[in-house]
C-alpha cells in the first residue's frame, strides 16, 4: 500500500505542479480565449500587402461590418402555410414574445412617411421626375401618366402636401420590387405554386455565439413549434436563423463527443491492457498526456495576452504525439525490468528535437493562430518528455507484456523482415503509384467554410427559401462603404448607386431615403429653375393651385434620425473618425462589385462565408509554407544524428508516405485544411516512428509500442471520420489514411541488419 | 431587413394601383367566364382629387379574359397595364412589359377579382348592397358596396362601389379613399375593340 502511495505522488507531483502554477498564473494573468473566426482575417492584408494602413483599413471595415451586422446575425425567420396559418402565426408570435424574443412590429404608416418627408418639397426628388422637370413637354407627359393611375394612394395622400409631384416620386419610387407584401401588418409571399407563406420576423436578446444561451432559446422555440403543430396540424412551419444553425452544431458535437469520446476511452483503455498488464500503464498514459496539455496551457498563458479557441482545436494534435512518449517508455521497462535502455533515452530525446523542431517552424507562419500552436505543442511536448524521462523513469513498477502480444509483435517482425528484402522494389513500386494516382487525380484544395457546417438538410432548405421569400431569387450582395462624415458617406453610396445602376444592379441604402445634401440642393435648384420656366404651369391650370419655389431647409441626417423610417435607415456605424454603412445591391455579379471594391479604397464588399473561406485558404498556405520548413529541419535532424546514408534514407520513406497519402486523399476529396492538419499529426507521428524503428527496429518491444500509438491514435483521431461536421471528418479521414500508410512504410526505412550497425 | 419591410409599406401604392385596376375589370369576369370569350370594351375614369378645380378624365379600352386584364389607357397619355396571374406589368417605351412592384405576391387576389372568386374575395372584402351613385340614377343597374377588411386596404380605402347591369356585367365602378380622392370608372362593353 505504502509502496503504491510513493509511486502515486511520484507520477502526480509534476501535474499537480503544473495545475498549482496554472491557478495561480491564471489569477495574475487571465489570458482572454477568442472564438471569433473573422478575427483571423486582419492578418490577411498585412500579409499581402506588407501595409500598415492596409492592414488598419481592414480592421476597420470588419469592424464596422460586425457591428453593422451583429443585429442581423440575432434574426429569426418563421414562414407558416396551410390552413388556419394566420391564426398559427398569431400564436407563434404570441408565444415567442412570451420567449422573451422581440418580434417584428407594426411598420410605418403612409401617411406619417408622407408627412414627414413633405416639408421638404423640392429638395427630394426621383431621378425620373428630376430629368422630367428639365422640359415641360416632359412633365406633362409625366404628371398626366401618374395623375391617370387607377388609383394610388402616395399620390393621393402627398398631393394635398405637394402639388408638383416632387414628394410623391420620391416615396413612390423608394418602393423597388419587393417579394413580399404587407397584408394586415403581416408579411406574406408566395411559394412556388403560388400558395400564400404568412413570414414572421423575430430577434433573440442573447448572443448568438453563447452556446447555452442558444440552446436555452432554442430549446424555448422547439417547445413552442411543437405546440403550434400539435394545435394546428395543417400548417407547415419552418424556421431559419444563424442561432439555429449553432444549436443544431452544437448538439450534433455533443452527441458526437459523448459517443466517440467513450468509444475512445473504451478502445484505448482496452489495447492497454490487452498489451500490458496491470492498471498502471493506464494511469501513466493519462498523466502523461495530462502533463502535456497542462505544460502548453501554461507555455501560452505565460507568453500569449489572448488565444484563439481555434488554436486549442488545432493544438489537439499533441495528444497523439505525448502518448506516444509514454507508450514507449512504458514498454521499454516492461521490456528492461523496470529500467530505461539507451536507445529508448536517445530516441525520446531524438523525438522531441525533431517533433519541437518542426513544429517551431509554425513560428515563421504569417498567422498568429499557427504560432501559438506551435508554443503549445513544444511546450507540451517539453512536459511530456520531461514527466516521461524523469518523473516516471524512478518510479518501480512491474510491468510485463501479455503473451500472445509478444508471439504476435515476433510474427510480425518476421514479415517485416521479409518485407525489407524488397524495400527498393516496394519504394518504387509506390512511387509510380503515386504518380499514377496524382496524374488520375491531381490533388487540389478547397477551403471552403461550409466544411465547418453540420446543419441538416431541413434547415438548411428553409433557409434558402427563406432566402427568396425575403429577398427574391436574384441574390442579394452587400457593399460596405465609409466616408469621413455622413454627407461625404452618402455622396459616395450615391455615386457607387449610379455606377452599379449603369450595370443593370438596383441597390439600396441610406442613400435612397436621405439623399446627400449636395443632391438635395441639386434637386432644389434645378426645381426652382423649372418653377420660374413655367414648367409646372399645365399642373398648376388643371389644379388651380399655385406651385411656388422652395425655399425650406434640407433634410439632414439629425432630422432623418427622428423619422418614421431611422429604424429602417438609420443604421450607421461611426468608428475611429469615420462612418460606415450598408448598401445592398442586386443584379449585378460578384466580379463587378470586386472591381468597383479594388478601384475605391471607401468600398469593401461583404462577403462572410468568402472571407472566412479566405482566412482558411490563408492558413492552409502558411501550414504549408512551415511544413515546408519542417520537414527540411527534420531531414537535418535524421542526417544529424544517424549519418547521411541513413538519414536521408528515412527522409526519402518520410517523403514517400507524404506524397502517397496526399494522392490517396485526394482521390476522394479536393484537399482542405483540415486534411492538411491530419496530415501534420501523421508526419509527426511518422517521425517518431521512424527513430525508434532506426535505434532498435528488430525488437518486439519497439513493434509493440509503436503498434499501441497507432492504435490510440486511431482510436482518439481515425474515429473523427465517422463525424457529420465535414471539417472534424475530413481530419479523421487523412489521420486513418496516413497512419495506414505510416505504419506500414514506417519498418521498410531500416536494413534487416539495423540493430547491428 | 427593415428597408425591405419600409420597402414594401412605400410599394403599396403599386399594389393598391393594380387591385383597383383590376377590379375596374373583375366583377364584369363573371359574363365573361361564362361567356369563355374574351369580353372587350371602353372605359372612362374620372379622378376627383381633393381640393382640385377639376376632375382628371382619361379613356381607353380594356380586354378581359379569364386569364388577364389589359388596361390600356389612350388619353390623355398612351399606358398600357398588364394584370396576370404573374402579377401587374406596364408596357414600358421600348414595348416590354415591366413587372410592377409589390403586385406580384398579390396576383392571387387579382385573379380573385377577375374572376369573382367570392371565396377569395371575401377575405379582403365584405358586400352589401348600395344605391346608386348619383350619376347612374337613370340607369337600371344594381350596386354593390365592397368595404376592405385588411388593414393595409381599410387604411386607404374607405369603400369600393360596383354596379352591373342586368346582364350582370360591371358598368361602374368607385373607389372612395379616407383623403377624400375619389375615382369613377364607367365601363362600356363594345365588341370588336382592339385593345392593341
Amino acid at each position: 500500500m505504502k509502496h503504491w502511495l510513493t509511486r502515486a505522488l511520484i507520477l502526480t507531483v509534476m501535474p499537480l505542479l503544473l495545475v498549482g502554477s496554472l491557478a495561480v498564473l491564471w489569477q495574475l494573468k487571465p489570458i482572454a480565449i477568442k472564438s471569433d473566426m473573422l478575427a483571423l482575417l486582419t492578418p490577411i492584408a498585412d500579409a499581402q500587402s506588407g501595409d500598415k494602413e492596409a492592414l488598419d483599413k481592414a480592421q476597420n471595415f470588419y469592424l464596422a461590418q460586425q457591428q453593422l451586422l451583429g443585429e442581423q446575425q440575432k434574426r429569426l425567420v418563421f414562414s407558416l402555410q396551410g390552413a388556419n396559418s394566420e391564426q398559427a402565426y398569431r400564436d407563434l408570435a404570441q408565444g415567442l414574445a412570451h420567449a422573451g424574443l422581440k418580434v417584428q412590429g407594426q411598420q410605418p404608416q403612409l401617411t406619417q412617411i408622407i408627412d414627414f418627408y413633405a416639408p421638404y418639397r423640392g429638395a427630394l426628388m426621383s431621378q425620373e421626375y428630376a430629368q422630367a422637370i428639365g422640359e415641360p413637354a416632359k412633365f406633362n407627359q409625366y404628371f398626366q401618366r401618374q395623375l391617370a393611375q387607377t388609383a394610388s394612394p402616395w399620390l393621393s395622400q402627398s398631393l394635398s402636401q405637394d402639388m408638383s409631384l416632387a414628394t410623391y416620386s420620391f416615396v413612390s419610387t423608394l418602393s423597388n420590387e419587393q417579394a413580399l407584401a404587407l397584408v394586415d401588418g403581416k408579411l406574406q409571399g408566395r411559394d412556388e405554386q403560388g400558395e400564400p407563406v404568412w413570414i414572421l420576423l423575430a430577434q433573440t436578446n442573447e448572443s448568438v455565439s453563447s452556446i447555452a444561451a442558444t440552446e436555452r432559446t432554442v430549446s424555448a422555440i422547439d417547445a413552442l413549434l411543437n405546440q403550434l403543430r400539435q394545435d394546428h396540424p395543417q400548417v407547415q412551419i419552418s424556421h431559419s436563423g444563424l442561432l439555429f444553425h449553432n444549436a443544431e452544431n452544437a448538439t450534433q458535437a455533443k452527441w458526437e463527443m459523448n459517443r466517440f469520446g467513450l468509444a475512445s476511452i473504451v478502445l484505448l483503455s482496452m489495447f492497454v491492457f490487452l498489451s500490458l498488464r496491470g492498471v498502471w500503464p493506464l494511469w501513466v498514459s493519462m498523466l502523461t498526456v495530462s502533463t502535456a496539455i497542462l505544460s502548453g496551457l501554461l507555455a501560452l498563458l505565460l507568453l500569449r495576452p489572448e488565444i484563439h479557441l481555434l488554436t486549442l482545436v488545432f493544438a489537439t494534435t499533441l495528444i497523439g504525439v505525448a502518448i506516444d512518449y509514454a507508450f514507449h517508455a512504458l514498454v521499454d521497462k516492461a521490456a528492461h525490468k523496470g529500467r530505461y535502455s539507451r536507445a529508448l533515452k536517445r530516441g525520446l530525446l531524438l523525438a522531441l528535437c525533431s517533433t519541437a523542431i518542426g513544429y517551431l517552424c509554425f513560428l515563421s507562419a504569417p498567422l498568429v493562430l499557427l504560432q501559438d500552436v506551435a508554443i503549445f505543442v513544444v511546450a507540451g511536448l517539453i512536459g511530456a518528455w520531461v514527466f516521461t524521462r524523469f518523473c516516471l523513469a524512478p518510479v518501480a513498477m512491474t510491468l510485463s507484456f501479455r503473451a500472445p502480444v509478444v508471439s504476435s509483435a515476433e510474427r510480425a517482425l518476421q514479415w517485416q523482415g521479409q518485407a525489407r528484402r524488397h524495400s527498393g522494389k516496394v519504394y518504387l513500386g509506390l512511387a509510380v503509384l503515386c504518380v499514377l494516382l496524382s496524374g488520375w487525380r491531381m490533388p487540389e484544395t478547397n477551403d471552403s467554410i461550409a466544411s465547418f457546417n453540420a446543419s441538416s438538410a431541413e434547415l438548411m432548405a428553409a433557409q434558402a427559401q427563406h432566402q427568396i421569400y425575403l429577398q427574391g431569387s436574384e441574390p442579394v450582395q452587400r457593399l460596405l462603404l465609409k466616408g469621413q462624415d455622413v454627407q461625404q458617406l452618402l455622396r459616395r453610396e450615391e455615386q457607387v448607386s449610379a455606377w452599379l445602376r449603369q450595370l443593370g444592379a438596383h441597390t439600396q441604402g441610406l442613400s435612397s431615403a436621405l439623399p446627400s445634401l449636395a443632391r438635395q440642393q441639386e434637386n432644389a435648384q434645378a426645381y426652382n429653375r423649372a418653377v420660374a420656366a413655367g414648367v409646372f404651369a399645365p399642373l398648376q391650370a388643371f389644379s388651380g393651385k399655385v406651385i411656388a419655389p422652395t425655399t425650406i431647409d434640407l433634410l439632414d441626417y439629425d432630422a432623418f434620425a427622428m423619422s418614421p423610417l431611422r429604424a429602417a435607415f438609420a443604421e450607421l456605424v461611426h468608428l475611429d473618425g469615420e462612418v460606415y454603412s450598408l448598401l445592398n445591391v442586386s443584379g449585378v455579379s460578384a466580379a463587378q462589385l470586386q472591381a468597383i471594391g479594388a478601384e475605391h479604397d471607401y468600398v469593401a464588399i461583404v462577403d462572410v462565408p468568402g472571407q472566412l473561406s479566405a482566412m482558411l485558404a490563408h492558413f492552409h498556405r502558411g501550414i504549408h509554407l512551415a511544413l515546408f520548413l519542417a520537414a527540411v529541419a527534420i531531414v537535418l535532424i535524421f542526417v544529424f544524428s544517424f549519418g547521411w546514408r541513413h538519414g536521408l534514407k528515412m527522409a526519402a520513406w518520410l517523403a514517400l508516405s507524404t506524397a502517397l497519402i496526399v494522392s490517396l486523399i485526394a482521390q476522394f476529396s479536393a484537399i482542405s485544411v483540415f486534411h492538411t492538419l491530419g496530415l501534420i499529426l501523421v508526419l509527426a507521428l511518422a517521425v517518431d516512428y521512424f527513430i525508434f524503428y532506426r535505434q532498435g527496429g528488430h525488437s518486439a518491444h519497439t513493434l509493440v509500442a509503436i503498434s499501441l500509438s497507432a492504435l490510440s491514435s486511431l482510436a482518439v483521431f481515425a474515429m473523427l471520420i465517422f463525424s457529420k461536421t465535414p471539417a472534424i471528418s475530413q481530419f479523421g479521414g487523412a489521420v486513418l489514411l496516413g497512419l495506414l500508410v505510416v505504419y506500414f512504410l514506417a519498418p521498410l526505412s531500416i536494413e534487416n541488419n539495423n540493430d547491428k550497425q | 431587413m427593415k428597408k425591405l419591410i419600409v420597402g414594401l409599406c412605400l410599394s403599396l401604392a403599386a399594389l393598391v394601383s393594380a387591385c383597383v385596376a383590376a377590379s375596374a375589370g373583375a366583377t364584369a369576369s363573371a359574363s365573361a367566364e361564362k361567356a369563355k370569350q374574351p369580353e372587350q370594351g371602353r372605359f372612362s375614369q374620372a379622378k376627383i382629387f381633393a381640393g382640385f378645380n377639376q376632375p382628371f378624365i382619361s379613356q381607353g379600352e380594356f380586354t378581359l379574359s379569364s386569364e388577364q386584364l389589359l388596361w390600356h389607357t389612350l388619353t390623355p397619355i398612351d399606358s398600357l397595364l398588364k394584370i396576370d396571374g404573374d402579377g401587374v406589368f406596364e408596357r414600358q417605351a421600348d414595348g416590354q412589359f415591366r413587372r410592377q412592384g409589390q403586385a406580384g405576391p398579390y396576383s392571387r387576389l387579382l385573379q380573385a377579382l377577375l374572376a369573382q372568386d367570392q371565396q377569395q374575395l371575401t377575405q379582403f372584402f365584405t358586400s352589401s348592397e348600395a344605391e346608386l351613385p348619383a350619376s347612374l340614377l337613370e340607369k337600371d343597374y344594381s350596386c354593390q358596396q365592397l368595404t376592405p377588411i385588411t388593414q393595409e386596404l381599410q387604411s386607404l380605402f374607405s369603400r369600393f362601389i360596383s354596379c352591373a347591369d342586368g346582364d350582370t356585367r360591371v358598368r361602374f365602378i368607385g373607389l372612395y379613399e379616407h383623403s377624400g380622392t375619389a375615382t369613377e370608372i364607367t365601363l362600356s362593353f363594345e365588341p370588336g375593340v382592339s385593345p392593341e
